[in-house]
């Protein structure tokens, strides 16, 4: 039995194997590796899976099984994608792991974030860990979703045409969205623009929204229940929030008026948003190479595409009308948007 | 700094960049750095005027015509495209012997 660093051990029974050849192998970490183990073992009728998972998933394109030995992030992660269950397992499916160990010398419990074998995130503070699956989640999307042309954008569609804002973190992309979907709007996506090359329809990858702490009022405001609503540490991004599109709008993700749930849609406006609080909203038209340029450059793959890349952008910008958004009051820019969008 | 072309200079536009037009401007890809610049209608214009036959003069007089301006403010329009251009790799110079 080869030694191992104290609380160190792959499984559970390697834990084990290691006890029967002599306890001055394991250390107190270990020991409470073993405990933990045990407790994350639910007797289950046969045939049930554990509340830990692994369940499987299929959020528009993007085909997802997930196990999570935090119980109760489990059952927030499956609320918040209730009616994307995937039954059988994806074949293709990106795998997140997500593990529950004691640091080696301080026994302080962490958890490890794993996507598709390789470890990405080590968390500390069990309010860190739904952002960071989403952080994993999308990391892997832009690894193993090479097939679509990617780009950082809100998502949203209404009477068949597509609608992207392009747009950097803070940019206020997620909350107009929000704001939109609240209209009726169809919700694609509040973080990926994903392109079929092919076809240059949109794909939907209709997540859960994640939501800023500077946003929160405005989702009240839209009438959203903050009862037992959760708040998590997001990094950098501070306190954010998650939130399903049908708290939203009960036709967030299709069927009135516009296409069906999960179908893909052309795009046809390309607006570029930038929020400043206070500001009085306001859009102006900008030329398609302006707008390919900057499409461009909130690409998470051009890097792969290159010269095809581009080619794709301009095709998709040919058949579109460029905006840049100076986006305020979340009210007025809905307005302001919507009434440029019906004009075309 | 942008370096203003000298009159017997001869640009040419470099053949290895990808030009994808969209309405009067254009977007041009160089394949060897992965870098992408964008051409509004005029610099547009001028670029393709850049064929390694006509130097900064005759580009500005075509241009003159084009846009109705004087020979003199199309000739600087055009030695500041040009520098820029030249700056950024998009243009060759083509030198001629003069005898």
């Amino acid at each position: 039995m080869p030694k191992r660093s104290a609380g160190m051990f792959p499984s559970l029974e390697h834990a084990c194997a290691a006890l029967r050849h002599g306890t001055r192998q394991l250390s107190l970490a270990g020991f409470a590796n073993v405990l933990d183990a045990l407790a994350a073992r639910r007797r289950t009728r046969s045939g049930d899976t554990p509340p830990t998972g692994p369940f499987h998933f299929r959020i528009g394109v993007v085909p997802l099984s997930i196990r999570c030995a935090c119980v109760e992030t489990m059952r927030t992660f499956r609320a918040l994608y209730a009616g994307f269950e995937a039954d059988p397992p994806p074949p293709d499916a990106i795998q997140i792991d997500v593990r529950r160990t004691r640091a080696g010398r301080s026994f302080r419990r962490r958890y490890e974030v794993w996507a598709d074998g390789t470890k990405r995130f080590t968390v500390w503070d069990h309010n860190a860990l739904l952002p960071h699956i989403e952080l994993a989640l999308n990391w892997h999307i832009m690894l193993y979703l090479p097939r679509y042309y990617q780009v950082h954008a809100g998502v949203m569609e209404i009477g068949g045409e597509g609608v992207i804002f392009p747009a950097a973190p803070g940019s206020g992309k997620s909350t107009l969205t929000a704001g939109l979907l609240a209209r009726g709007w169809r919700y694609l996506s509040d973080e990926f623009a994903l392109i079929d090359p092919e076809t240059l329809l949109l794909q939907p990858y209709p997540k859960a929204l994640c939501i800023k702490k500077g946003s929160f009022d405005v989702l009240r405001g839209l009438g959203v229940s903050w009862r037992r609503r959760g708040e998590y540490v997001k990094g950098n991004k501070g306190r954010v929030t998650f939130v399903r599109p049908g708290e939203i709008h009960p036709q967030a993700l299709g069927a009135t008026g516009g296409l069906p749930a999960r179908a893909a849609c052309p795009i046809r406006h390309i607006i570029f948003c930038d929020y400043q609080p206070g500001r009085s909203p306001s859009m102006e038209p900008i030329s398609r190479a302006d707008a390919v340029l900057r499409l461009n450059r909130q690409s998470f793959n051009f890097l792969k595409f290159r010269a095809r890349g581009i080619a794709i952008l301009s095709d998709v910008a040919r058949g579109a009308h460029c905006y840049q958004l100076a986006s305020g009051a979340i009210d007025e820019t809905c307005d302001l948007v919507a009434r440029a969008v019906a004009r075309e | 700094m942008n370096e203003s072309p000298a009159g017997d200079c001869f640009p040419q536009r470099r053949q290895d960049l990808i030009c994808f037009e969209l309405d009067d401007e254009a977007v041009l890809y160089d394949n060897a750095f992965n870098t992408t610049c964008r051409l509004n209608a005029t610099a547009y214009v001028i670029w393709k005027l850049c064929d390694g036959l006509g130097d900064v003069t005759a580009i500005a007089e075509q241009l003159s015509r084009r846009y109705d301006v004087s020979a003199a403010q199309a000739r600087q329009d055009v030695r500041n495209a040009l520098g820029q251009m030249f700056a950024d790799g998009l243009l060759v110079r083509k030198e001629h012997d003069s005898n």
